[in-house]
């Protein structure tokens, strides 16, 4: 369906986990659908990724680093820079979003997710538009 | 009374100040005007009581001056011989014997007279050229041998004249002599001791006929006097004028008093003392007393400057500085005035007051930290709950999604309709919970808008229709689109006003069974109108109301089921966070519109700005 081929996912909900498997792997076929379910060791994790994912989705309340601290540990790796990172939150408050954006995610999704539109979404992120689509 | 402005807005201090001074001005006044009339009164007494003496002495003086002049004739009478030679009409040989002793006084004139009326006048010093004899009171006095004085005018000059008869051996009368003193200015200078300021003066006839030469010079007799005055004088008395003559500086004070020469009243004496002197020491006296009582009442209005400065003004002040103190904030500032009296007594309510008003701001900063506290929990519990409560949905809708379309295995129709069911309610549970979340954030004035400069509210709009077409797929309802293609980009929140717009259309769509749904939208010059007119079963008026209030619902909206009852009261708030307006007409049987205003640059919402404050 796209031409996407490896995407990571932090998420520490297993139903959130297993519905992003069954989209990215099920339905989209993504070739490597990286899953973790909690940010320990996540940057020797994330590096040791062959291939490197081309986007990464991470969910905010996850231990032990949050969302906010996996984003920069990502972003001091150059090969990561043009990594779109978005982040996944069920809480939508607009402050967070505000923080969301000033720390430099490159977009934000709300859960409950839309399957049927999460490939379009994906599309667009890969082609470079930053997607806020709370609610 | 109302004391004009500038009074009234004087300090305390200065006001009792300047009560003071008027005080004081007034006792001033009123001392001063005593001072003068009453030492004007003792002047005027004395001076009075002054010229009342110097007539006495003017009096005297001239007393002496008659009995002087008398003795004088008697003595020269008694030398031998005199009688016989005038007997004789030998006034060679009486002049001889009589001129030694003329010479010898002060005398004007000296003349001898005969019996039988032939008179010689023997010396005159004046050159007034007088024939005394010939007088007719005169000669009658020579008659009758006796020894007289008597007042004469000779030739305008006032003479004072004593008549002595001369006898024989035999004591028959032969004749007379005559010496006369004149009274003229110089003697009347002698008289009064030649004093500057003392002055006299001789009246006959009601008039001034000599004054001493000082007087003449200074025209001291120069004024009119109350004829009756002059009466009184003719009359014996010694009269002192109650009234000067002039008043101020020129004032003097006079007597008049009878000229008796030979026992008889013979004119009216007056005596004159210059006021000058005197009222030059009234005025040093007056000038002494009101410079004393100035200088006191400077020291009295300096200690009362001072001693307002202690008890009103600097307890005041101190008052007024606490006062400060405690209106800028400080609720524990008290004041410390320890006197007892009213100033002491108003730092004392006042801080009664500032107890009061501590207590009540403790008692509300408490009210309010708590309340922020409240808040702040509920935020947190909101947080917390929109995330507890959205992700097991999120496993609900999508799980169920997933086997519906067949990703697990093959479902069979009544299994694929039951499951999209299941989304469905699934959904219509997070739209529940996205709307008592967004109330409850209304509600605690939590909820914040993400506002952008550039929203496309064509696109938000279109987005919103394409939305609702499934709603009304199955229905003879007609979707009518009139969009300005100009409508121009607006500040505000652009999920927020999707949320609006969906809201009004799909609430539209529900309710409409037949017929056509109107959207318009165009621009005005600060704002952008949007209306959705449906052709739905219309609102009752009395059911207006209830479409905007929290968990209501209109009867009929009870009983189409589906919807929270808050949708329409989130939007409200929405369009109103916006700075817009948002109302609805409608009539039952013809259908309902709502109105939508929003502003295209609210000044009420401030765009997010993209700082970096999240440390990294």
């Amino acid at each position: 369906m796209s031409s996407v081929s490896a995407v990571l996912y932090v998420e520490d909900d297993p139903g959130s986990r297993r519905i992003m498997q069954l989209v990215l792997k099920g339905r989209m076929q993504v070739p490597h659908t990286y899953l973790f379910d909690d940010s320990d060791n996540f940057m020797e994790r994330v590096l040791a990724l062959e291939p490197r994912p081309e986007v990464i989705f991470l969910d905010i309340h996850v231990r032990p680093f949050n969302g906010f601290e996996m984003l920069a540990m990502v972003r001091q790796y150059p090969r990561f820079a043009n990594v779109p990172v978005i982040a996944l939150t069920a809480s939508v408050m607009n402050e967070e979003i505000q923080q969301l954006r000033t720390a430099g995610f490159d977009g934000c999704l709300a859960k409950p997710i839309d399957v049927d539109e999460f490939p379009h979404y994906l599309a667009r992120i890969l082609m470079g538009e930053t997607l806020w689509h709370v609610v | 009374m109302r004391l004009p402005s500038f009074l009234s807005n004087l300090n305390l201090a200065p006001k009792l100040n300047l009560l003071l001074l008027l005080v004081l001005g007034i006792t001033f006044v009123g001392v001063g005007w005593l001072t003068t009339g009453t030492l004007r009164q003792i002047i005027i007494t004395g001076g009075q009581q002054r010229a009342g003496l110097e007539l006495e002495v003017f009096a005297n003086q001239l007393s002496h001056a008659e009995e002087d002049l008398l003795a004088d004739a008697r003595v020269m009478v008694r030398t031998n011989g005199l009688g016989e030679q005038l007997a004789d009409l030998n006034f060679t040989a009486v002049r001889t014997a009589l001129l030694p002793q003329i010479a010898s006084l002060e005398l004007t004139t000296a003349e001898l007279v005969h019996a039988d009326g032939s008179s010689e006048l023997i010396f005159d010093s004046g050159g007034l050229n007088v024939a005394l004899g010939e007088e007719e009171n005169l000669t009658a006095l020579l008659a009758s041998g006796i020894e007289t004085t008597t007042i004469v005018d000779g030739n305008g000059t006032l003479l004072l004249v004593a008549t002595a008869p001369i006898k024989d051996q035999n004591g028959a009368l032969t004749g007379g002599l005559l010496i006369s003193q004149a009274i003229d200015a110089a003697y009347l200078e002698e008289l009064s001791f030649q004093r500057e300021d003392i002055h006299f003066a001789v009246m006959q006839d009601n008039r001034f006929v000599v004054q001493d030469s000082s007087g003449a010079e200074k025209d001291e007799f120069d004024f009119a006097i109350d004829p009756e005055l002059i009466t009184q004088a003719l009359g014996g008395e010694s009269v002192t004028p109650s009234d000067l003559e002039n008043s101020g500086v020129d004032a003097d004070f006079y007597a008049l008093g009878p000229m008796e020469i030979g026992n008889q009243v013979v004119g009216v004496l007056v005596a004159k003392v210059e006021a000058e002197e005197l009222l030059t020491v009234e005025q040093i006296f007056t000038s002494a007393i009101l410079f004393g009582f100035g200088v006191a009442a400077l020291l009295a209005l300096l200690a009362a400057i001072f001693f307002m400065r202690r008890v009103v003004t600097r307890p005041i002040e101190q008052l007024k500085a606490t006062t400060q103190i405690v209106a800028s904030g400080n609720y524990h500032e008290r004041a410390t005035i320890r006197s007892n009296d009213e100033i002491g007594q108003l730092g004392q309510d006042f801080n009664k007051m500032a107890n009061a008003v501590e207590q009540q701001i403790t008692e509300v900063q408490t009210a309010r930290d708590q309340a922020q506290r409240s808040d702040r929990v509920k935020s947190a519990f909101l947080a917390n709950m929109s995330h507890e409560l959205r992700t097991p949905l999120n496993s609900v809708i999508n799980f169920t999604k997933f086997v519906s379309a067949g990703d697990l295995g093959p479902v069979n129709q009544q299994q694929e309709e039951m499951l999209n069911e299941v989304v469905k309610s699934g959904r219509h549970l997070l739209s529940l919970i996205n709307d008592v979340l967004d109330m409850s954030k209304i509600e605690a004035g939590a909820l914040t808008l993400f506002v952008e400069e550039n929203v496309n509210l064509r696109a938000a709009l279109e987005q919103a229709i394409s939305t609702s077409r499934a709603l009304v797929a199955d229905k003879p309802v007609a979707l009518e689109i009139q969009i300005d293609p100009d409508l121009p980009p607006i500040r505000g929140d652009r999920q927020r006003l999707l949320q609006v717009f969906l809201n009004v259309l799909s609430n539209a769509c529900k309710f409409t069974e037949r017929g056509a749904i109107q959207i318009q939208a165009q621009q005005t010059a600060k704002e952008v109108l949007i209306s959705v007119r449906d052709s739905g079963p219309g609102i009752a008026p009395e059911d207006q109301p209830l479409v905007f209030e929290p968990f209501r619902q209109t009867s009929r909206g009870l009983r189409q089921g589906s919807g929270t009852g808050l949708g329409m009261p989130i939007s409200k708030n929405l369009i109103e966070a916006h700075g817009g307006t948002f109302r609805l007409e409608s009539e039952v049987g013809k259908g309902t519109t709502f109105y939508l205003s929003i502003p295209i640059r609210s000044e009420i919402l401030t765009p997010l700005r993209l700082t970096p404050e999240f440390a990294l």
